[in-house]
């Protein structure tokens, strides 16, 4: 109830204010308890949008983020890879400065996670020992993160830095550049 | 105050953080062994007293009841390891023929799964293996060799109906055949190839010393080539041979106050064999130089007959 109170207040405050867009590409790496402890790092690449509402220094943004990571295991004497992919989709609060931001929400997670092991019974396991969450399950997390920006024009280009925590499961931690664009205001001037 | 160009401002975070990211290590190895409740050098025996297959850890306590057969007139008879699948195999001998199977648990959960249902599979079971040429050997009633692909495809028709009188076990042999053993005193143990061709026979009386007129139960050839018999009639033998060939005796173990009705064999990483006695229900532990180790196993079992030792 107070996060929603927070947010509502937050988005009353902004909502009057400009709003923009931004897109990002970048590089992430998946970690875990179970990965940590065979010293498993899958890693890949990462993409996203997000929609925002900004008033001076404070920003609501709507964020969509799809990251996804392959490694490699050893697994009964053997070597297959492991895929650790999800789909963030969730809401943060953004506080700029003259040349960097943080920012904060929350996010609800899809999870596709997979071993390429052929064998059944050995599959089930590593799927135990990895702690593989299959396709479908959603686990509610969280999104923290920050990074420098600077204008060019009306846009503005941006390095991100953020972890996208998977509830207890796990996390990603991203570095992606991109680019924001302010949205016309006569855009929604239905006059 | 320092300033930074543009430029800078991007690249330094950026290497910053993509150094943290690139940190790149060898995976460490996992096996199932750490998740499965079936572990290597586990023990698995079939009770035939109590219609139960139970799961021994390798020190011979007891972890679990893997099966329990409820219904009078179901019953298995046979043990083996499917090294194509990694699973434990066991023979249906079903009330209704028509249903008799191969099963099989899984080492991750126990569970049990069918690996060969098959209408020409029915009568008692004796024997299964997994050959290492990945085909599906099981005895059928008293003469017959049923062998399947690792398709599952029958092969022959039967592979084999004339083996030996009486079969009682059978396990797979490293060069890609089988070893077949029978309850009768007569040409008691054979090797076959994969394909059904007899190798080499012996009795508990040839090659010499001789023990007599004595039948087998038991059979299994161990990692280093030698073959294994256990032989039982007026005295209790387990006799091992220094090759498939079973032409030269290398030692014979008997002691009867630990072994008197000997069952199947198994053999342990460590070369050690084990021999269950269905009559002391125990399972007898003897060193690969024929030396008495250990008995281990006795509150839990009832007529052990087979017994298999995880891989």
């Amino acid at each position: 109830m107070k996060i929603f109170l927070i947010l509502s207040i937050l988005f009353s405050t902004v909502a009057s204010a400009g709003s923009y867009f931004g897109l990002n590409y970048g590089y992430t790496g998946y970690t875990s308890d179970a990965l940590e402890e065979y010293k498993v790092g899958p890693k890949g690449a990462t993409y996203g949008g997000f929609f925002g509402f900004g008033k001076d220094a404070l920003g609501l943004e709507f964020i969509y983020q799809s990251l996804s990571a392959k490694g490699q295991i050893k697994h009964d004497g053997e070597k297959h890879a492991i895929n650790e992919n999800a789909t963030a989709m969730g809401g943060a609060v953004r506080l700029s400065f003259s040349s960097f931001y943080i920012r904060g929400g929350l996010a609800s997670y899809q999870l596709n996670q997979s071993v390429d092991v052929s064998n059944a019974a050995s599959r089930a396991t590593a799927e135990d020992v990895y702690d593989i969450r299959k396709k479908g399950v959603r686990q509610n997390g969280s999104l923290y993160g920050g990074g420098v920006h600077t204008k060019w024009g009306s846009t503005t280009l941006f390095l991100d830095f953020t972890r996208y925590q998977v509830g207890n499961v796990g996390r990603y931690d991203a570095v992606a550049v991109g680019v924001s664009f302010p949205i016309s205001e006569k855009l929604f001037n239905l006059k | 105050m320092l300033k930074l160009s543009p430029f800078l401002k991007f690249v330094f975070p950026l290497m910053l953080l993509s150094s943290c990211l690139l940190k790149n290590e060898s995976p460490i190895e996992s096996s199932s062994d750490n998740a499965n409740l079936i572990q290597s050098g586990d023990i698995v025996v079939a009770n035939t007293g109590n219609d139960s297959i139970i799961l021994l850890s390798s020190n011979g306590t007891y972890k679990t009841t893997l099966y329990y057969e409820a219904t009078s007139g179901n019953v298995f008879n046979a043990l083996g390891y499917d090294t194509l699948n990694n699973q434990i195999l066991w023979t249906y001998d079903h009330g209704t023929p028509l249903f008799d199977a191969v099963n099989a648990f899984a080492l991750y959960d126990g569970a049990v799964s069918v690996v060969m249902s098959n209408s020409n599979l029915q009568g008692t079971l004796p024997g299964v293996a997994r050959l290492t040429g990945g085909q599906l050997s099981v005895l059928e009633g008293a003469t017959t060799l049923e062998q399947f692909t690792s398709a599952g495809v029958r092969v022959g028709n039967p592979l084999s109906s004339a083996l030996i009188t009486t079969t009682v076990d059978l396990n797979p042999l490293l060069t890609g055949g089988f070893i077949v053993c029978s309850n009768v005193t007569a040409t008691t143990v054979r090797t076959y190839s994969a394909a059904g061709v007899l190798s080499a026979t012996a009795t508990s009386a040839t090659p010499t010393p001789s023990l007599g007129a004595l039948t087998a139960t038991g059979c299994i050839q161990n990692a280093s080539g030698q073959v294994i018999v256990a032989y039982s009639g007026a005295a209790d033998y387990v006799r091992v041979y220094s090759s498939a060939a079973m032409t030269t005796v290398v030692w014979d173990f008997i002691n009867q106050n630990v072994l008197t009705s000997p069952g199947k064999l198994a053999v342990r990483e460590n070369g050690n064999i084990l021999v269950t006695d269905t009559g002391l229900n125990q399972i007898v532990e003897i060193s690969s130089a024929g030396a008495l180790v250990q008995v281990i196993g006795g509150s839990v079992l009832s007529v052990p007959n087979s017994i298999l030792v995880v891989p």
